[in-house]
């Protein structure tokens, strides 16, 4: 048995492609445990003994209790709110003739074509409840009907404002999940209920609901956990409202304060991995108990619900719901670019590009951001899709064992910690000593790598998948060695992943506030700490104009990939739903 | 043939963008020079011209440092990166990097008030005390502009102001003197930076407000409906012509508002304070130390100040400002919070 | 064993020896997925591996192609050792082992048309392009889908895709081609057309290949030989009227074909016959027809075909007699179900004959029909080809 493995390791350093991607692999393996690594000793060793005192350093933390009960009242509300109007509008698109067409298919990429800070920002600027543009408008419809009020009506810098927006942000989320639970439930089991008597409205409660409920729980972890972990929202809408969110504090103790409170900014942050965690555990309890359907593979058809008198009303709210959710935000982030000022009554005679031409030209700061940006997003993408590539290579190529099981839960390890526990780990592993890489490019470029990369691996894993076992060896069969294979069988069935995961990780990189905010540094300015800046003390014209140009971007991109993608996918007929294959990323595994 | 072209043009993408990332900083460098007494400047100024560049982390305004860079490019060649930071995160940031043995910034310039982190960079030994620097305008009379026990200088001081919406507010209604403010015609238009959330330098305001014109004149002002908000959504609601008045504002900072198309400006008065901004200086494990050193001194000679008072809004305090600028009164180094919310009638 | 002084035709295209391959089970036990199997195939010859799944014949497939590493043994290709722990360890790594192989999935680049799809081999092999494209013509035309060149996999039919599959496993012209279940995703008609035309082929082309299915009919037509894999093991090896005729265990004597059997005890020993106890009475079975060194005492099963039994109403000669249970028409034969004691009988009768269910029926068997078979695959009668037990 030992000679036999010795003689595999042999086999194994014989093939140099072999050899990189497992070095690859390991390189990367190591790269995602070493800042999760350096966390846990930071909090748990004491010169050199385990130590569970740092936990208390939570309680340094000012006003704990007031930051716990926000955060979780706020990330509970709107996962349900969230989880709700996700579930209706899914429903809607799958299971009944108020079909979304189109507006419905896109909904999945909306979080990547308009970033949350996008969002952010566009709402606070339409909803200030005095100089909200929205609010002026309202304000004016309402005068014509005599009712006259000073601010309002609606405030978005509050409590309900931020749940709100963090709903609204959040709700692609649980329609992709549940609309992919449905699409997967056989309608069979639908149109038994009504043969059997059962309503719309019963068999929706009684069939449809349990059996999508396996979708409903990856649904309410997937938002728990974007809704811990997003800073953007909080940052901006959080601080209006004077309301502190967990991300904002944690981002605070380690970059506003000498020396940065890193145990209990980790310690702080580790509550939102127990919250995520517990939501898991429940979860898997829930499910777990009594069976739900296996799910047939063929000839599914969908019970089509007619809705007759409420199809077009039902209709005209999603689709209008959509559009408020994400267009609307745009649309007072560009009156803000043109007229150069935030006011509650445009000045329509302001309209210039002069905020463009200050973020790209005359402000050099935001323009040497935009810079680092572009270029950290196109090396860090590049780097992060080739390592994910060769990862699930080596994962899955060889004989699945033990190891490359282990190797595959490692490099995937950082997607179940927030960003914010990720970004310490490479703060903590990298910035100082021994490597002194703080306040550099590249501490932001292994920063990005490592917090994204799980992304990319299961964007880029889902297309590897397909590529049947079969196909490698007849290759091999066929007398090609394993490089070979990889090129000329692989690679070129993997290449829709690839861009699409390319795609994923530029956007994503382009647009990065949380990990950017404490890991860029003045003289390594990027985007989102550029974004944060203007925020606190600038201009929002060129605010608006920044957030607007990534927005730009970050859609141009996205399409112009998922279009080679579909175009190359369809002509070899691999084309996964790219759907999936850009957002499939679940990060709580 | 599809990899092969995906990978040509991934590779002529990360060449095309190659020459912009090698401005970028990609890693860090360190020079290894030595200080030299500004006695010598000749000396000092070779020694400088041969690091060719200093880093300035500032929280201050943008353009008066943008001035001051010019002026000082223009004298000796030497490019100022200037690192725009607040002020809480820079004093953070500068300890964590010279901590780490990274020190990055060859100045810093920061709020006065922020006594501490002058303090603690100096004990540290990251930074030289102003007073150590042999600066001569900062000796005899110039004396005057060190601060904070002598750890650090004075470069700029920016009266505080009356910024209004000029739509609203024209001729005879334009406040003329702080008294202005208790006039009820300003009631309900008034909009004023919340002391509660944009820092401790709001109330040291009311403080010198209260010393200078009394109990009455505050609480009249806090009985003007008075709305807070925080600094920038004051100044966008000012432009929003929501509020007529923004209290405490810059001259400075409501001139870039105002370049964006806004109605607003703002009015100095002839009897205010001042926010005063202060150096500090790196020690020898800076990347640019005699950079570093050249740019604080070239502060204090009249080239300097002429740079600084070319803003408008703002002062230098060695000397050459115009006397619409006026002669702003010291700032308060500290406050009683509960008597003026008292007086304001703010609650917590 | 040296291959040096043989000719090179005789030199079998494969020899496996004492092969074996183990996995861990991941609730701990091992699997013995090849347990010591000896196997030889000579040039020009189709050996199937027939079983049911489990039973260890992809395992062993794989293993030749390298797709799977044994444990122990040896694996020669055509006179070259591709694996052996015997002496100097060789493992050749599957892409030089020279082999072709067709997959039950087809295995079809999606991405490249089909002319790249069957060039593919040549190509891996340094055959030039030139050289490559008329190869792959020749290939096409004997599988019969010239004109198809240009189309990618997706827009061919199973048949088609079938037999793009089989033209790359042709091309290179490898002195053995391996089969995993290559026809088992057609339907029934298209099969039946492939089967024939792969004979047809391989009669032309003359190489040897090994061929796995699970579909007993598919292998008598298609093997020179069966290898019926039991838990890892060649149960028996021979023609297909061998392992029909003439089982060598009760687990062939079922797994190919009906049987019939039932419980015996060995009574006596004695010259040609080897007398037994059962419970439908003492039964003679000839000894050619019995384990090799059966013994008083040893428990076998009696075993035969439905065929080779009859039913008479004529209770003279009549071996055994019974109550028909069930007669069902097959067109071709009748099978009429028999109980007799505690024992239902399979046997085939005349379709025109007008049996009622209930009806007292005699069965008649002759004696040289019966056979006396075990569970245990080292003792085997003696008239099986008897590679298995070696």
């Amino acid at each position: 048995m030992i000679r036999g493995l010795v003689w595999n390791l042999r086999d194994y350093l014989r093939s140099p492609f072999r050899v990189v991607v497992a070095a690859v692999a390991l390189v990367a393996a190591a790269a995602a445990a070493y800042p999760l690594v350096r966390v846990f000793l930071n909090l748990f060793v004491v010169d050199g003994r385990v130590d569970f005192s740092s936990l208390g350093q939570i309680t340094d933390v000012p006003g704990l209790g007031g930051i716990l009960w926000n955060t979780f009242s706020v990330v509970i509300v709107s996962s349900i709110l969230a989880l709700l109007a996700g579930a209706f509008l899914a429903w809607l698109n799958e299971r009944t003739d108020a079909t979304l067409g189109a507006i419905g298919r896109a909904m999945p990429y909306l979080p990547f074509l308009v970033p949350p800070i996008a969002s952010a920002v566009g709402w606070l600027l339409l909803f200030h409840p005095t100089v909200g543009t929205g609010n002026a408008f309202l304000r004016n419809v309402l005068g014509h009907v005599g009712i006259h009020l000073g601010h309002g009506p609606v405030n978005i810098a509050s409590w309900w404002g931020l749940t709100f927006v963090l709903a609204v942000v959040h709700v692609p989320y649980s329609y992709m999940v549940i609309s992919a639970g449905l699409r997967n439930l056989d309608g069979a089991l639908e149109e038994q209920s009504r043969v059997c008597g059962a309503g719309t409205v019963k068999t929706f409660f009684l069939v449809t609901l349990p059996g999508i409920r396996n979708s409903v729980g990856s649904a309410v972890l997937l938002l728990v956990f974007f809704g811990l972990a997003d800073y953007s929202i909080p940052v901006i809408i959080g601080t209006s409202a004077q309301i502190k969110m967990l991300s904002v504090e944690v981002v605070q103790l380690m970059t506003q304060k000498f020396p940065p409170q890193t145990g209990a900014a980790v310690s702080l942050s580790l509550v939102a991995v127990v919250a995520v965690a517990v939501v898991w555990v429940l979860q898997r309890r829930l499910l777990s108990r009594g069976h739900f359907y296996a799910i047939g593979g063929k000839g599914q058809s969908s019970a089509i619900v007619r809705l007759r008198g409420w199809r077009r009303p039902c209709q005209a709210i999603a689709i209008l719901f959509i559009i408020v959710s994400s267009v609307l935000p745009l649309v007072s982030l560009v009156i803000v670019a043109l007229t150069g000022f935030w006011s509650a009554t445009p000045a329509w005679s302001n309209i210039s590009l002069r905020t463009f031409v200050n973020v790209l030209v005359n402000d050099s700061t935001s323009a040497s951001s935009i810079q680092n940006s572009l270029v950290l997003a196109v090396f860090g993408a590049t780097l992060g899709v080739v390592v994910a590539a060769l990862a699930i290579e080596f994962v899955s190529s060889g004989r699945r064992s033990r190891f490359t099981g282990f190797v595959d839960a490692v490099i995937k390890a950082p997607a179940t910690f927030s960003i914010i526990v990720v970004t310490i780990g490479v703060i903590l592993g990298f910035s100082g000593s021994p490597l002194y890489l703080g306040a550099t490019l590249t501490i932001l470029l292994i920063g990005y790598v490592v917090v994204y990369l799980p992304q990319a691996t299961v964007t880029i894993e889902s297309s590897a998948s397909q590529v049947g076992r079969e196909l490698r060896e007849a290759s091999a069969v066929a007398g090609s060695s394993s490089s070979g294979t990889y090129l000329r069988v692989v690679a070129p069935l993997v290449v829709p992943g690839l861009v699409a995961g390319w795609a994923l990780l530029f956007v994503r990189m382009l647009g990065d506030l949380t990990a950017s905010v404490m890991l860029a540094g003045p003289s390594t300015s990027v985007i989102g700490f550029r974004i944060l800046s203007i925020y606190s003390n600038g201009s929002f014209g060129d605010l608006a104009a920044l957030t607007l140009l990534v927005t730009v971007i970050a859609t141009v991109v996205v399409f112009t990939l998922l279009l080679v993608s579909n175009r190359i996918g369809r002509r070899t007929r691999t084309a996964t739903s790219s759907v999936v294959a850009v957002t499939g990323a679940e990060p709580a595994r | 043939m599809t990899i092969a072209k995906s990978v040509a043009a991934l590779g002529l993408a990360a060449l095309a963008l190659m020459p912009l990332s090698a401005c970028g900083n990609w890693g860090g460098s360190k020079a290894d020079a030595t200080v030299e007494s500004v006695g010598n400047m000749d000396a000092l100024v070779n020694a400088a011209k041969k690091e060719g560049s200093v880093t300035l982390y500032s929280s201050s305004v943008e353009a008066i440092d943008s001035a001051e860079a010019k002026a000082f490019q223009a004298k000796y060649g030497i490019t100022v990166n200037i690192i725009k930071i607040g002020s809480g995160e820079l004093a953070a940031r500068y300890q964590t990097e010279a901590s780490a043995g990274n020190v990055q910034a060859d100045v810093i310039a920061s709020t006065c008030s922020d006594a501490p982190t002058f303090k603690a960079i100096v004990d540290k030994g990251w930074a030289t005390p102003a007073k150590d620097l042999g600066l001569p305008a900062l000796s005899g009379a110039g004396a005057s502009a060190l601060a904070v026990d002598g750890v650090t200088f004075k470069y700029v001081l920016m009266p505080v102001a009356i910024g209004y919406n000029t739509a609203m507010l024209k001729g005879a209604d334009v406040p003329k003197d702080w008294t202005a403010l208790g006039d009820p015609k300003y009631r309900g238009k008034i909009v004023f930076v919340d002391p509660d959330t944009s820092g401790p330098f709001y109330w040291t305001f009311l403080q010198w407000l209260d010393n200078t014109y009394g109990d009455d004149l505050v609480r009249a002002v806090g009985a003007q409906q008075l709305s807070y908000a925080d600094v920038t959504t004051a100044r966008n609601q000012l432009g929003a012509g929501q509020y007529a008045v923004d209290i405490p504002t810059f001259k400075v900072s409501m001139n870039s508002t105002a370049a964006t198309g806004a109605p607003v400006a703002a009015a100095v008065m002839p009897k205010t304070t001042a926010n005063e901004s202060c150096i500090g200086v790196s020690g020898p494990k800076a990347p640019h130390p005699n950079a570093a050193k050249l740019y604080a001194n070239f502060m204090t000679t009249p080239e300097g100040a002429a740079a600084i008072n070319s803003v408008d809004g703002v002062l230098s305090p060695f000397g050459g400002a115009s006397a619409s600028m006026g002669n702003p009164d010291p700032f308060p180094t500290s406050y009683d919070e509960n008597h003026l919310r008292g007086l304001l009638g703010k609650r917590k | 064993m040296d291959t040096s002084d043989r000719s090179p035709a005789d030199v079998p295209a494969l020899v496996v020896a004492d092969l074996k391959k183990h996995f861990r089970r991941s609730g701990g036990g091992t699997v013995k997925a090849i347990d010591g199997v000896h196997l030889e195939i000579a040039q020009g010859e189709i050996v199937v591996l027939l079983g049911p799944s489990g039973c260890g014949k992809t395992t062993l497939l794989r293993a030749v192609a390298g797709l799977e590493q044994p444990d122990e043994g040896m694996i020669r290709v055509a006179g070259r050792d591709v694996f052996s722990t015997t002496g100097r360890r060789v493992q050749v790594p599957t892409e030089h082992r020279d082999l072709s192989m067709m997959f039950q999935s087809y295995a079809l680049w999606p991405h490249m048309d089909v002319k790249k799809n069957v060039a593919y081999p040549l190509r891996r092999r340094g055959v030039r392009r030139s050289a490559a494209r008329a190869q792959v013509a020749e290939a096409l035309r004997r599988t019969g889908i010239s004109g198809l060149e240009d189309e990618y996999p997706h827009q061919l039919s199973g048949g088609q895709q079938q037999r793009v599959a089989l033209a790359r496993a042709i091309v290179a012209e490898s002195p053995l081609v391996l089969f995993d279940e290559p026809l088992s995703n057609v339907d029934a008609k298209v099969r039946v057309e492939l089967r024939s035309e792969l004979i047809g082929l391989q009669r032309k082309l003359g190489f040897a290949a090994m061929y796995v299915t699970h579909d007993q009919g598919e292998a008598m037509e298609m093997g020179h030989r069966i290898a019926v894999l039991d838990q890892g093991r060649v149960a028996q090896l021979g023609s297909a009227a061998d392992v029909y005729e003439r089982p060598a265990t009760r687990y062939v004597a079922n797994f190919v074909g009906a049987a019939n059997e039932f419980e015996a005890k060995v009574v006596d020993v004695a010259g040609e016959s080897v007398l037994v106890e059962t419970a439908l009475g003492k039964v003679r079975v000839p000894r050619s027809n019995s384990p090799a060194g059966a013994a008083a005492g040893d428990v076998a099963w009696v075993m035969f075909r439905p065929e080779w039994m009859s039913v008479t109403e004529d209770a003279d000669g009549a071996r055994w007699t019974g109550r028909l249970e069930r007669l069902v028409y097959l067109g071709s034969h009748a099978e009429a179900f028999v109980r007799v004691g505690e024992e239902l009988f399979q046997v085939w009768a005349d379709p025109r004959r007008s049996l009622a269910p209930g009806a007292t029926v005699h069965l008649d068997v002759a004696q040289e029909r019966l056979r006396l078979v075990t569970d245990d695959i080292d003792r085997v009668a003696p008239d099986t080809t008897g590679e298995a037990g070696r």
